[in-house]
This record gives structure tokens, sequence and C-alpha cells, in this order.
């Protein structure tokens, strides 16, 4: 026998927890808004998009072997095209640096570039597994509806268990929603990837500046002006050299000739990349803004069990209100039961 | 006596009618452009001057040569549609004259500095990358002059050529185009003056489009962006036309590039 005030009681606490369960849902629903996720996630997209030609080993491999053509050509100028032409007398140190000034400024700038220009290579490197995880979750521009139509979902179910007093079956619907929200990061690999996105943010983060681009796209310039001038002005020059010829000047100089040789190759790879950089410094903050990737699948964990779990309780409500078994309720409304019990 | 003295005039006759020959097919560009052009000038346009020279060859050709000085002044006024033929760069010391680009570095101003390119044949100062008259002979107004497809080649030079020949630059030759997607370039003058929009001059480089209109395709004129403008001669179409334009997004993002072409004006 239950008391009608004990059935009310309970019957309040019902409704509150679908209610709960409501809110847990409107709560998933609006959260991409919050976080300005549909702006955001696009931008993310974007970048994952834009630098997916640079995140393969055969790239990494090729700048690292660029890097390595322009420091043996860098070299080979500095020790030994230079010192052939200033050792000839047809011009001194000071004047070489004056009249060849892009050789000598890269000269002097290559090794700080080396060192960024390698740390960037790295970066790339190290962050391929990562960058691949990013790469194989659902596409960025999806990811707010992943909070938005189970968000929706859920609430509109718990909106409709409530107008119908406590629907069992609804209730049962609401819960398989909370699980499937609980299961959703587990499907999408989201506890191994989403850690691994938040460790790539936080490597390109020092990478992924305005400044740090504008360097590197400084290093492009130096470099590209160094090599037009020692295949055009520098090697020339040395091969009127008494003794010298332009078949002579390009043996003596292998390492200058591969660096000319190449140049169109790492233009092409370069500029790209550079391209892809300056383009995405936007983009990177927009996805730097959003939680730490870390955290999604817990966005997902978290509100699932709740609702879940609301509904669960809620269910359980609805069968003490009855003095039923839970499933001898499924087909019934509770309310018009206890209506009828009240009856004399 | 009367037939050596007839001899003596068909020889000055024929001799100017070489000779008025050989002008019309000159070296001078301009010249050439503004004569070849008078038949297709219109409005306010008006000249006697081409079916004069185009009977030039026919034994009446010095009474017909000496007709130019009549010839009523062309005026190049209003709407100009048609090509803007450029004039190709060259560099005598710093001396730079013709056609030619330059690039701002990115936080400079108009006045610099400017990026050096090692592969132009300015050598007093390489920071002149030159221009050379394409296969059209320079820039349509009122209609596109889209890049090929592909617009780069196996190398990765650019292989757009219709309004200038492709520029060697950091190794690399870009190509000039005004793409379809946006209006295509129109000019006008007034009084001798130039102004309009080249929205579409793209600069294709490295494998990548580079927007270096002015204003940009929405219109707007960011950074370094500065409007079209020049003088044309009302006479002669000859015409010096400048602005500048803030390179957005890719390898040279807030880089600006110059641009300063000179030529005559054919009109279509």
């Amino acid at each position: 026998m239950v008391g009608a005030e004990c059935v009310d009681a309970r019957r309040w606490v019902r409704r509150s927890l679908v209610v709960a369960a409501v809110v847990v849902g409107l709560g998933l629903a609006v959260a991409p808004a919050a976080f300005g996720m549909f702006s955001r996630a696009p931008k993310g997209g974007e970048m994952i998009t834009e630098f997916r030609p640079f995140m393969t080993p055969q790239k990494v491999e090729a700048f690292r072997g660029y890097l390595d053509v322009i420091d043996r050509a860098e070299v080979e100028s500095r020790t030994k095209l230079r010192a052939a032409i200033v050792g000839s007398g047809e011009i001194d140190d000071a004047g070489y640096a004056t009249r060849f000034s892009s050789v000598a400024g890269l000269s002097k700038a290559w090794p700080s570039i080396r060192t960024d220009m390698t740390d960037l290579v790295d970066t790339i490197d190290r962050n391929r597994v990562n960058y691949s995880a990013v790469d194989a979750l659902p596409p960025f521009p999806m990811f707010p509806w992943f909070f938005v139509v189970p968000g929706l979902m859920i609430a509109g179910v718990g909106v409709a268990s409530l107008r119908r007093r406590g629907d069992s079956r609804l209730l049962l619907v609401l819960a398989a929603l909370g699980i499937a929200v609980v299961l959703a990061p587990a499907v999408f690999q989201m506890f191994t990837r989403a850690p691994k996105g938040a460790d790539m943010i936080d490597d390109f983060r020092p990478m992924m500046v305005r400044h740090r681009v504008q360097n590197v796209q400084g290093y492009f310039i130096t470099i590209g002006a160094a090599e037009g001038q020692l295949r055009n002005t520098v090697v020339p020059f040395a091969a009127k050299l008494p003794g010298q010829s332009p078949e002579a000047a390009a043996a003596a100089y292998p390492a200058v000739s591969e660096l000319s040789a190449t140049w169109r190759t790492i233009v092409g790879d370069f500029a790209p990349m550079i391209g892809a950089m300056s383009d995405n410094v936007d983009n990177f903050a927009a996805v730097d803004a959003l939680p730490n990737f870390s955290l999604f699948p817990w966005f997902f964990v978290v509100p699932g069990l709740l609702v879940a779990g609301l509904a669960v309780l809620a269910r359980r409500t609805a069968a003490v209100v009855l003095g039923d078994s839970v499933e001898d309720t499924s087909t019934v409304n509770p309310d018009e039961i206890v209506r009828e019990r009240k009856q004399p | 006596m009367k037939a050596q003295r007839h001899q003596r005039l068909f020889a000055v006759l024929a001799a100017a009618a070489v000779f008025g020959t050989a002008c019309g097919s000159s070296g001078s560009s301009a010249s050439t452009t503004t004569t070849a052009a008078a038949p297709a000038i219109t409005g306010a346009q008006q000249t006697t001057a081409a079916p004069t020279t185009a009977a030039a060859p026919e034994t009446t050709a010095a009474p017909q040569t000496t007709a130019a000085p009549v010839t009523t002044v062309a005026q190049f006024e209003g709407d100009l549609t048609g090509i803007f033929k450029l004039t190709a760069g060259a560099c005598a010391g710093t001396a730079v004259s013709g056609s030619y680009f330059r690039m701002v570095q990115a936080g400079g101003t108009a006045d610099g500095p400017f990026i050096p390119n090692t592969d132009s044949p300015c050598a007093g100062d390489p920071t002149y990358s030159l221009l050379a008259p394409g296969t059209d002979g320079g820039l349509a107004t009122g209609r596109s002059q889209p890049a090929p497809d592909p617009a780069f080649d196996a190398s990765g030079n650019a292989t757009a050529a219709a309004i200038a020949q492709p520029v060697k630059f950091f190794g690399v030759a870009f190509g000039l185009a005004t793409d379809k997607a946006t209006d295509p370039p129109a000019l006008s003058a007034a009084a001798g003056k130039l102004s309009g929009q080249v929205k579409a001059w793209t600069a294709y480089y490295a494998g990548a489009p580079f927007n270096q209109g002015s204003p940009k395709p929405d219109g707007s004129k960011p950074g370094l962006t500065t409007d079209v403008t020049g003088t044309i001669d009302p006479a002669t179409g000859a015409f010096v036309i400048e602005w500048s334009s803030l390179i957005v997004g890719g390898s040279f993002d807030s880089f600006t590039g110059i641009w300063h072409l000179e030529g005559v004006f054919q009109p279509a």
C-alpha cells in the first residue's frame, strides 16, 4: 500500500529526475555554442586538411634533405668558393661580402636558420602520429553536431516523457540515449586520439604564431636570394678566374651546383609549406581556443552517464510509485494508476 | 630632259613610298600601335590617318604620307577597352624604364625595404623585376586573360604568358593573369588621367595564385594596397599605370607587390 502523499513525493522526484536529464541534454546541445565550436571547429578542419600534404614521412625526409643540400652549399660557398675568389686577388674579403651580399648574408644567418628550420621539421615529424590520430577523427565541422543532435534528442525524449507522465518506454529510450552518448567517444576512439590532438596542439603552439611564420618567410628570401646570387653571379665570377671555366667551376663546387639544380624543387615544396603555415595561424588559434582536446571524450561520457543514470532512477521511481515491477509498468501511465488507486 | 625629270620624280616618289612603308613598320611600338589602332578607334577617338597610311605602298604614297600631320588628334578618353600594350622593362645602371614589378617586405612601406630578385637582369638594383609583353602584348581591359590549365609546368614555372612573359623570381618564373572569377580589368581616362580597377590581376608563383589586384576582389584595399593611378597621352595612347597590392595569404602573406606598367594603349 502506497500513501497518496508518498506517491506525490515520488512522482515529484521522478519528474525532477527527468527534468534534470532534459537540462543535461539541453546543456549538451548548447555546449558547442558556448565553446564557439560552430566557428572554430571548421577552422580546425581546414587546418587539418591544409597540413595533410606536409605530415607524411616522405615530405619530412624531403625537407631534411633540402636543409642538408642548403647546408652543404653554404659550407662550400663559404669555405671553398669565397676562398678561391678572394685568394685570386680579384676581390678582397670585404669586397666579396659587399659585392655578394646575399651569399654573405646567408652565411651569417644560416646557423640560426638551420636550427629553427630543423626544429620546425622535427616538430612536424614528431607530430605525424598525433596528426594521423586527429585526422582519423570525424570531420571537424561535424563536431558541434555530435553535441547538438544527441543533446536535443535527450531533451526531446525527456520532455515527451514528462508530457506522458513518465512513460517508462520513453525513460528506457532516454537511458539508451545516455548510454549511446557514453559509448560515442569509445566508438570514435577519442580516448586515444583526443589526447594526441592535445599533444599536437601543444607542440605546434610555438610554431603557429605570426612572427614565427614571418621568420620562415624571411628564411625563404634569404636562402633564395643567396641561391640566385650564387647561380647568376658568384659561380660565373669564379668561372672567369684564371684557369677556370664554367664547366670547371661547376665541377669545383658540386654542392653549390646541387643547390641550384634542386632549388626549383625546394621552392615548389618550401613555398606551399610556408603558405600552409601562414594561412593557418588564425585557424590554429581558433582550435587552440577550444577546450583541451583531452577533455573532449569526457564531454560525452559525463553527460551521457548522467542522463542514463537519471533515466534509470526515474524509471525505478515510477515502478515504486506503482508498487509493481519495472517491466510491468512499461506500457502504463503511472499517473492514471495512481488516480485509480486514490478512488474510494 | 622631260623623261629624266619624270624618272627623277618617280625615283623621289618611290623613295618616299619606301620611306613611308618603312616608317609604318618600324620598331617603335608607340607609332606602330597608334597607327594600327586607328581604324578601331570609336567615340571620341577620331583620326583620318589610318586609311592614308594603309595606302602608302601604292604609287600615290608620298602625298598620302604627307597627310599625316593633318590627322585629327586622337582622344583617349572615357572607358578604354582594348589592350594596354606593355613596353618591356629595361635597366641602365640603377635607372629603370618600362614595365616592372617590385616586392615590399612584410612590415615595410611603399618606400621599401624591397625584396632583391637575384634573377633580375638589373644588376644595379635587383629589386626591380622587369616585365616584357606577353602573347597578347599586355593587359586587356573588358575581358579576362586567365591562366592556362595547368598553370605551372613540370619545373614549377608559371605558364600564364598572355599579359607578360613569365618572369624569373628566386629561380622560378611567375606568370600574370586576370582570372575569370573576378571582374575583368576596367580602366578609363579623363583629361589624361587613368583610373579604374584591376581586381583580377593575379600572379602565379610556386604552385599558387596570389591576387595582386587593386582593389581586392571583395573591393577592399588592405595594407599598402593603393588605387590604380596613371596617365595616358590623349594623342598617342602612351600610358603609365601604377598600383600596389598587399599579398593576403600564402607563402608571401603580408608582402606587397608594386606594379608599374608602361606602354601604349591599343583600343579593341
